[in-house]
């Protein structure tokens, strides 16, 4: 199968550019995303006050529901999600094709 | 002609305004629907004429809690399907049709499944991924996309 | 009987039921040469069942469905293979009143023994888990 062609396989996530701010969960058409994260507080030297920012806590895509439209991608003000190749990732039970940040920041560099 | 302008009629006009048309030259049923703007029910049918192109949409606004209107079927026999599936999507009933056969396998409980008042079970008891749970926003519960309010302000 | 060509030699009994468009995945799986008919393989006791699911589950269509796993359950154990998201968890349609939410819903844990996911997935992903079954199988025997 040729590589030289982007395959629309899997969508894969960068967790240092998300920012937890949900756009992608509340797009979702099929609400297959699923998203938890905490504030920290954060001071910086110079400001005034700390400021509050969101860490990710678990990114999950229920490939089981996914239906690989894309629009996660397109709405993500960050590009943190991204096509892939990799497609051989099925299961044998159903809660298993909720994949977790760990498997879809791996796919992430190269998506295989 | 039409250049996506509607040419709206009133209920009792319907049946003489498509003939007139159809004597004009469009006289071939394209397609037949119904659009539901939660505010009002309207019957769309859109006429042409395959030799020159020409094309005419009439349509005409429906009771939205007992909807019906006269069948065009007398006249255009390729209105016939059109009206059959509209008349299951949307509850409305077509007088002076030859056949009521279904097309949906629905129960005579299922709302009809265009109409906006027919609720989504599935969206509105399924929790949503993209619900607000931190504290510090008081913001207002914010609807799902897809899901009505006027299909949970009953709970 | 069918074949996969990268496991010649052991017979799968593949029956697809295809309700939508993923039986063309399925088909194209076919039309490539991955899964092949098999050639003087006769049908045994042992023989490997696979009931691919390609496709919406409509409540119209359940009966057949259920069906075809009785009928196909008559020659031995029926592996059901969900092949994408609507087979899986009805997927696009999982709203609709008139779409089963996927195998789970007609079958036990037991009786599935595979979710492809894709919408569709490609036909690779489908002989990929073919090769699985039929490895898994080999371990066994």
């Amino acid at each position: 199968m040729s590589n030289a062609v982007p395959q629309r396989n899997v969508i894969a996530l960068n967790p240092e550019a998300c920012t937890s701010c949900m756009l992608c969960v509340r797009e979702c058409p099929t609400w297959c995303i699923d998203l938890t994260s905490h504030t920290v507080e954060v001071t910086e030297e110079g400001a005034r006050r700390p400021r509050s920012v969101n860490v990710l806590d678990d990114f999950s895509i229920d490939y089981g529901l996914c239906m690989y439209c894309g629009i996660c991608i397109e709405v993500c003000p960050f590009d943190a999600l991204g096509w892939r190749d990799a497609f051989d990732y099925p299961a044998g039970e159903r809660s298993e094709l909720r994949q977790h940040t760990s498997q879809l920041s791996e796919w992430w560099p190269s998506g295989n | 002609m039409t250049n996506g302008m509607v040419h709206l009629v009133s209920a009792d006009e319907w049946v003489q305004a498509c003939r007139t048309l159809a004597d004009q030259g469009t006289d071939v049923a394209d397609w037949l629907t119904a659009i539901d703007t939660a505010g009002s029910l309207m019957v769309l049918v859109h006429l042409v004429c395959p030799g020159t192109g020409e094309s005419a949409l009439i349509g005409c606004h429906v009771d939205s809690e007992s909807p019906q209107i006269a069948s065009l079927t007398p006249y255009f026999a390729g209105v016939d399907w059109h009206e059959r599936e509209t008349s299951e999507m949307f509850g409305i009933e077509f007088i002076g049709r030859a056949s009521t056969d279904p097309l949906l396998l629905r129960t005579a409980e299922d709302p009809p499944p265009l109409r906006k008042r027919s609720p989504l079970p599935a969206r509105v008891e399924t929790p949503w991924p993209g619900r607000e749970e931190s504290e510090k926003k008081r913001r207002r519960r914010k609807l799902p996309p897809g899901v009505r309010e006027e299909w949970v302000s009953d709970e | 009987m069918w074949e996969v060509a990268s496991r010649p030699g052991v017979g799968v009994q593949v029956v697809g039921a295809g309700l939508a468009c993923c039986s063309l995945e399925v088909e194209a799986a076919v039309q490539r040469g991955l899964l092949v008919p098999a050639e003087g393989l006769e049908s045994g006791e042992g023989d490997l069942i696979v009931l691919v699911i390609a496709g919406t589950i409509t409540r119209a269509l359940e009966p057949a469905v259920r069906r075809m796993h009785e009928e196909l359950s008559a020659r031995g154990p029926v592996r059901v293979l969900a092949f994408g998201a609507c087979a899986t968890s009805g997927g696009p349609y999982w709203d609709a009143p008139a779409v089963v939410c996927g195998v789970e819903e007609l079958f036990t844990g037991e009786q599935i023994s595979s979710y492809v996911p894709g919408c569709p997935p490609r036909p690779e992903a489908l002989i990929a888990e073919l090769e699985r079954i039929v490895d898994e199988s080999a371990v066994t025997t």
